[in-house]
């Protein structure tokens, strides 16, 4: 019976730990410059930028629609896409700051130095990153972890706009946002 | 939908394969002309078949370049199971495959995966099914056929078939050949991952770099052009926190580089640069080099990849593909790593539970080369027992062993 109890004891903590992350289905956010994408929009993904992103200068992203499990915004006033994912993987959520770097490594261009931005978000922390001056695709990465409130988030950004843009978008986007 | 008519009688055999002339043409009760002429298909079309251990597979060829001038094909060519109906579009400079889009299912319109094909558009032209299935007792088997246009590429009749050009001084030894088909298994890339990961000096080499702050390589050589033992691991070439310089020789002089060590001190999984690591296959062969050299180095290339946390040796498994994708990968307009990161992120959203943090990327080098390469990985702290990874069926990432 002691065993059993012990047992019973020690699954519960590993479920805590386990299930401890926040899902992006559990949480809200809320943010003044970004608006619910409308997804329908997006499905032709390829012909969205043909019509919306006017720079020449990058090639397109792909994107994948899956709504179960990543939100998709519209920055305002712009036809810049943001989604987000969480992610729930022990690396990514106890040793943040190494998975971010891990991050930064796998996708930076050979030959170049990624641009890396810390902000502190009072209890918690963001990063943006990307390669500035590539003229690859067009997606752009954040991160974002608060342990208080029990999440771990990555941001897809899809833009054409000037790095200078893109960097203060990025910035504003983390500064100006809140989990519930 | 289109009518497929092929030509047995000007069948011809080539390098192993055979090649049969195929029109397709509308059918007669379908209103319209390709450019507003002809209701044959303006380009040319080949089924190609290729005898199998046990079977045969039957590829249909659309060669997607009007020019067909020149006695080496560049351009498109875009490639179709005849009856899966699985594609893949590869682009050819003077033969050699110079850009691969992978394998796309059928039904899926290539520009949800490769964007910015602004000069060509997927239409369905017609449904295929297959009837009397299990004698009649099941209902038949239909899918849409979809064809590539091309309306930027102008209308040719095929008038002169284009065959793969037959040229008897072609393949020699010693000569630039067709590209070589040789295979190792999953478990051959078991076997050699433990047994160079297992060798004193290479293992003493791991340790040295896995803790430095930015990545350090160092070459591995072979004793000469064909024989592997002893194993001579090449001096120290320091780079940067996410690059090191390979310098890959292949003369006596600066030794046979028959493979690479770095260490990854973010830890991140392999990248599409060391999954084609190595000795340029087209070069040497441009340069003349000796088939079995070149057969060598297919056969004993090996990348080793330290992170903390795990070993990954990279192995070629099929040889003729990981020359191809060698090729690719060093001219495609498409950077290789564009398309892994996009890989990265389609493993996230579909499993948003995994708690693997290095599954993603390994899954995005398994998607983009999974079938020239055996890529193994073990534990950076236990005896050499590496384990092959794969991409099963539910595009999760699996880890075995032999």
């Amino acid at each position: 019976m002691k065993n059993n109890l012990f047992i019973t004891i020690i699954c519960c903590c590993l479920s805590i730990y386990a299930y401890g992350q926040r899902s992006i289905q559990d949480i809200t956010i809320t943010n003044p410059l970004l608006e619910e994408a409308n997804v329908e929009e997006l499905r032709d993904f390829a012909n969205y930028q043909r019509m919306y992103f006017k720079n020449p200068k990058m090639k397109f992203s792909a994107l994948i629609i899956n709504e179960k499990n990543a939100k998709y915004y519209k920055l305002k006033g712009t036809r810049d896409i943001v989604y987000v994912i969480a992610r729930l993987d022990s690396i990514s959520t106890d040793n943040w700051s190494a998975s971010v770097k891990t991050w930064i490594e796998m996708s930076t261009y050979p030959g170049h130095t990624p641009y890396v931005e810390e902000l502190g978000l009072g209890r918690g922390g963001g990063v943006i990153s990307f390669t500035k001056g590539y003229i690859g695709r067009n997606t752009h990465y954040m991160f974002y972890q608060n342990p208080s409130e029990r999440v771990t988030l990555m941001f897809f950004y899809i833009s054409n706009a000037s790095d200078e843009e893109k960097i203060e978008n990025m910035r504003n986007i983390l500064t100006n946002m809140t989990i519930k | 939908m289109l009518k497929r008519t092929i030509h047995w009688e000007e069948a011809r055999a080539y390098n192993n394969n055979y090649y049969v002339p195929v029109t397709l043409t509308l059918d007669e009760g379908i209103d319209g002309l390709f450019n507003g002429k002809t209701k044959v298909y303006p380009y040319q079309v080949l089924l190609m078949i290729s005898e199998k251990e046990y079977s045969r597979e039957y590829t249909m060829l659309t060669f997607l370049n009007a020019d067909r001038d020149q006695p080496k094909y560049s351009g498109k060519i875009l490639f179709e199971d005849y009856f899966i109906g699985n594609t893949k579009l590869s682009n050819y400079e003077n033969n050699i495959p110079v850009k691969y889009h992978g394998i796309e299912k059928s039904n899926i319109k290539m520009a949800e995966a490769v964007v910015n094909y602004d000069d060509c558009e997927w239409i369905v032209v017609g449904t295929v099914c297959v009837g009397d299935v299990n004698n009649g007792n099941a209902p038949d088997i239909c899918k849409n056929l979809w064809e590539l246009i091309c309306p930027d590429i102008g209308p040719i009749i095929p008038e002169n078939p284009y065959f793969p050009p037959i040229d008897p001084n072609e393949g020699g030894p010693g000569s630039p050949g067709p590209p070589s088909s040789s295979q190792n298994d999953g478990c051959e890339g078991i076997t050699k991952a433990t047994h160079v990961t297992s060798l004193s000096n290479v293992a003493s080499t791991i340790s040295n770099i896995v803790s430095s702050p930015i990545e350090i390589g160092h070459h591995l050589y072979a004793t000469n052009p064909t024989t592997l033992n002893p194993i001579h691991v090449g001096p120290a070439r320091p780079g940067t926190v996410n690059s090191w310089p390979p310098f890959y020789t292949w003369n006596q002089h600066n030794g046979y580089a028959i493979g690479s060590i770095h260490n990854h001190p973010n830890n991140s999984a392999p990248s599409p640069s060391d999954a084609m690591a190595g000795i340029y296959i087209s070069q040497m062969r441009a340069d003349n080099h000796p088939s079995a050299e070149v057969d060598f180095v297919t056969k004993h290339n090996t990348t080793i990849v330290v992170t903390s946390s795990y070993i990954y040796t990279i192995t070629i498994k099929d040889a003729a593909l990981f020359e191809a994708f060698q090729a690719s990968h060093k001219t495609d307009e498409i950077t290789p790593i564009d398309v892994y990161l996009e890989y990265v992120a389609e493993f996230l959203l579909n499993f948003p539970n995994n708690l693997d943090a290095t599954k993603p990327a390994e899954y995005a080098l398994l998607m983009m080369y999974g079938d020239a390469i055996n890529l193994t990985r073990q534990d950076i702290n236990s005896t050499p027992n590496p384990t092959l990874l794969q991409v099963d069926n539910q595009g999760e990432v699996t880890y075995t062993g032999c």
